[in-house]
């Protein structure tokens, strides 16, 4: 099976596989996005980003079938939705855990993560749903490789979504408030930023994030509960690989992870983990702070 | 998780524990070979003064269990328990089978071995089931084969088409569903004999069920000196199969076997045919249900699906007319299709196999006389014979196609060259 031999480099259908890779790519990148973005405001590691993902993509089912709107219309409330709950978790709960200890956090957003599976088990049921397909139509052709039109959409929204927030944080006072938090909270504080409200808002768009993946993947992998698992555990490990503290480095792991998922998943589908992870262990081995991330270190 | 599909009755019983194995070993000497002629059906033991204490039986009660997946990438088959536990509450309605009423209790292990291992543990240990009827998964039966034996555990008919379950024989497990070995073996000869077929590739799941179907097709191809079919796995943990899809088309081959459950069955069919690959396709049985047109969409249309229960949407056959009215009565939120229609004929087997045991029930006489069945045409399952020396269920199996959300039947029952 593991066949590694010298044309291994012409056998492969490299371009088509390059598409693959980055559409699932974008998808773990846009939800690494938002774990770092969670991270660099409130100092939190959430493990509930695949869950609130998973969550917001039912609200967006009911929106698509129980009220029969439009996907974009669909797509903009579930965006808000998603944008409101993550600040009301941050709000209720986040806020008022204590963060002295590490494992703190961790408890209640793996808590989060369990509480809001049984939720959505409870309440749409565990079986598998088709999501309807945001684009219909034949796929495009360049050259021999095929891009559906759900890989074209993906591609798109993630551009579009990567530009808007690197303007965001780069030219609007907003977003240059939620660097300086990150940055320095004391300063930011003196210099008259409001922590809590930035802290809101890093969880309103990071959650937001999430449910954007969820969107765009469920047409594939079908909706249920569990829908979000891999997913969420492959962007994780993209915000590591990345760097955690940088956003740029959440988007590089997110598009490595997914070629190396689809080219792994070609060759030797049974050890796709295996090596996406040997990956991981070995950048954070040789670059302890992540690819693009600092690394930080204590004086004690 | 466990137990929240359970349905739990406060109803202790005074159990011995320690006389159980007491009572295994006496009834074992009492009962003896069966040496009656087939076909009766006399009580399989003539019981001292005392009442026996047999796990999960009472005068008025027995307990039986079963697990399958509620959830995740095999969730779709929770239809089969939850129709299994409709089909005991109307035999309860009609006053149960000698005298007792049946208390299902089904665990849900998401399709996870481990907590198939869990859930059979406390079913057996805990709930003190008579028998299980159902269990479903070859990894899953395999993880608690050993356990099952040794404990001489009834199982009729296992959720599974692995051959382990009867070869070698075991004696307490009864299999219904047509072998994976065989199933494959089937599709394999259809495919080159009658399709046109030049070179075939498999998708599977990377575990025994899915490698049971991958060596059949070898085997088949090696028998006629063909080249080998290029194998795909995935793991039941994978959600994207868009690079399955790929090496599929790659290989070339103009037909594709799939021995892959619901999910990774349904997304395989679609992202196929989104890179416009779309060779003839053949499945095995399990994924015999109208769930999957929703799944896999469009692309499906003209796949053959293998099936050894007559077809469930045929109102022709009295005894689908039956299944459906049940249907309509008992478990109406359910989907008629092939994983309820499944789930009635385990309650259809299970309820003879209760009834020729007799009023002092027993596992021994439970087994004794199920080795007598022949030829039992009492249920969906076309014919069903055991003997004490072949526990292995149906050898025949028809092809339905798929075609715009319905499935055709296109040949009659096919047995093996």
């Amino acid at each position: 099976m593991l066949s590694v031999t010298p044309d291994i480099l012409t056998d492969l259908p490299w371009g088509q596989l390059l598409v693959n890779g980055l559409a699932l790519g974008s998808l773990y990148a846009l939800t690494a996005f938002g774990i770092v973005l969670i991270f660099k405001t409130t100092r939190v590691i959430t493990f509930a980003q695949g869950e609130t993902a998973m969550f917001s993509t039912f609200v967006a089912f009911t929106l698509l079938t129980a009220f029969q709107l439009p996907f974009a219309v669909a797509f903009v409330l579930t965006m808000l939705f998603a944008g409101v709950f993550g600040a009301l978790i941050e709000r209720v709960v986040i806020r008022r855990i204590s963060t002295t200890t590490v494992l703190n956090p961790v408890i209640v957003t793996v808590g989060l993560s369990l509480i809001l599976l049984g939720a959505a088990g409870w309440i749409w049921g565990y079986e598998i749903r088709t999501f309807p397909d945001p684009v219909v139509g034949p796929p495009f052709h360049l050259g021999t490789v095929v891009v559906s039109q759900l890989n074209a959409l993906i591609f798109l929204v993630t551009l579009v979504l990567m530009t808007v927030l690197f303007a965001f944080f780069r030219f609007s006072p907003t977003g240059i408030a939620m660097r300086a938090v990150a940055e320095n909270r004391m300063a930011a504080q003196l210099m008259g930023v409001s922590i809590g409200r930035m802290n809101a808002l890093g969880w309103g768009m990071g959650t937001a994030m999430g449910a954007v993946t969820g969107m765009l993947i469920a047409p594939i992998n079908y909706l249920d509960p569990s829908m979000m698992g891999d997913v969420a555990l492959k962007a994780f490990a993209a915000a590591v690989v990345g760097g955690l503290t940088s956003l740029p480095g959440a988007v590089v792991g997110g598009l490595l992870l997914g070629i190396v998922d689809s080219v792994v998943g070609f060759e030797v589908p049974e050890l796709r983990n295996t090596i996406a992870f040997a990956l991981i262990v070995l950048v954070l081995v040789v670059r302890p702070g992540g690819l693009l991330g600092r690394h930080e270190t204590k004086k004690v | 998780m466990t137990g929240q599909f359970s349905r739990m009755e406060n109803r202790s019983v005074p159990r011995a524990a320690l006389v159980v194995p007491l009572l295994v070993a006496f009834l074992l000497t009492a009962c003896g070979p069966a040496s009656t002629a087939p076909g009766a059906t006399t009580t399989a033991t003539t019981a001292p003064t005392t009442a026996p204490v047999v796990p999960g039986v009472t005068d008025t009660e027995v307990v039986v269990g079963s697990w399958g997946p509620q959830d995740g990438p095999a969730g779709a088959y929770g239809a089969i328990d939850r129709t299994l536990d409709a089909y005991f509450k109307m035999i309860n309605d009609q006053g149960g089978i000698n005298g007792r009423k049946i208390r299902f209790i089904y665990e849900n292990d998401s399709y996870q071995p481990a907590k198939t291992v869990a859930a059979v543990k406390k079913l057996v240990e805990e709930d003190k089931v008579f028998a299980l009827c159902g269990g479903l998964g070859t990894a899953h039966n395999a993880a608690v084969m050993d356990y099952l034996v040794s404990n001489n555990v009834p199982h009729v008919w296992p959720a599974t088409g692995t051959t382990a379950l009867a070869v070698p024989l075991k004696k307490n497990i009864y299999a219904v569903q047509l072998n994976y070995t065989t199933e494959a073996t089937l599709a394999t000869q259809y495919a080159l004999d009658t399709m046109g077929t030049k070179k075939i590739a498999v998708f599977y799941q990377n575990d025994a069920f899915g490698k049971e179907g991958l060596d059949a097709v070898q085997a088949e191809l090696k028998k006629r000196n063909l080249p080998a079919a290029t194998g795909v796995s995935y793991e039941t943990a994978d959600t994207n199969f868009s690079a399955q899809a790929l090496k599929l088309q790659t290989s070339g081959a103009d037909t594709v076997i799939l021995y892959a459950v619901p999910k990774p069955g349904g997304s395989i069919i679609a992202e196929m045919g989104k890179i416009g690959y779309a060779p003839k396709l053949l499945s095995s049985s399990v994924i015999n249900d109208p769930s999957i047109f929703q799944l896999a969409g469009t692309a499906i249309n003209g796949m053959l699906i293998e099936a050894y229960l007559p077809a469930f949407d045929d109102t022709s056959n009295p005894k689908i007319v039956e299944y459906q009215a049940f249907m309509a009565k008992y478990a109406s939120k359910e989907q008629i299709g092939g994983f309820t229609e499944a789930g009635y004929a385990y309650g259809q087997v299970f309820i003879e196999a209760l009834k020729r045991a007799g009023k002092e029930l027993t596992r021994e006489g439970f087994m004794t006389n199920l080795d007598k069945m022949q030829n039992f045409t009492g249920s969906l399952v076309p014919s069903l014979s055991y003997s004490p020396t072949d526990h292995a269920g149906v050898k025949a199996a028809y092809f339905q196609a798929a075609k715009d959300g319905k499935f055709v039947t296109v040949t009659g029952f096919i047995t093996l060259k």
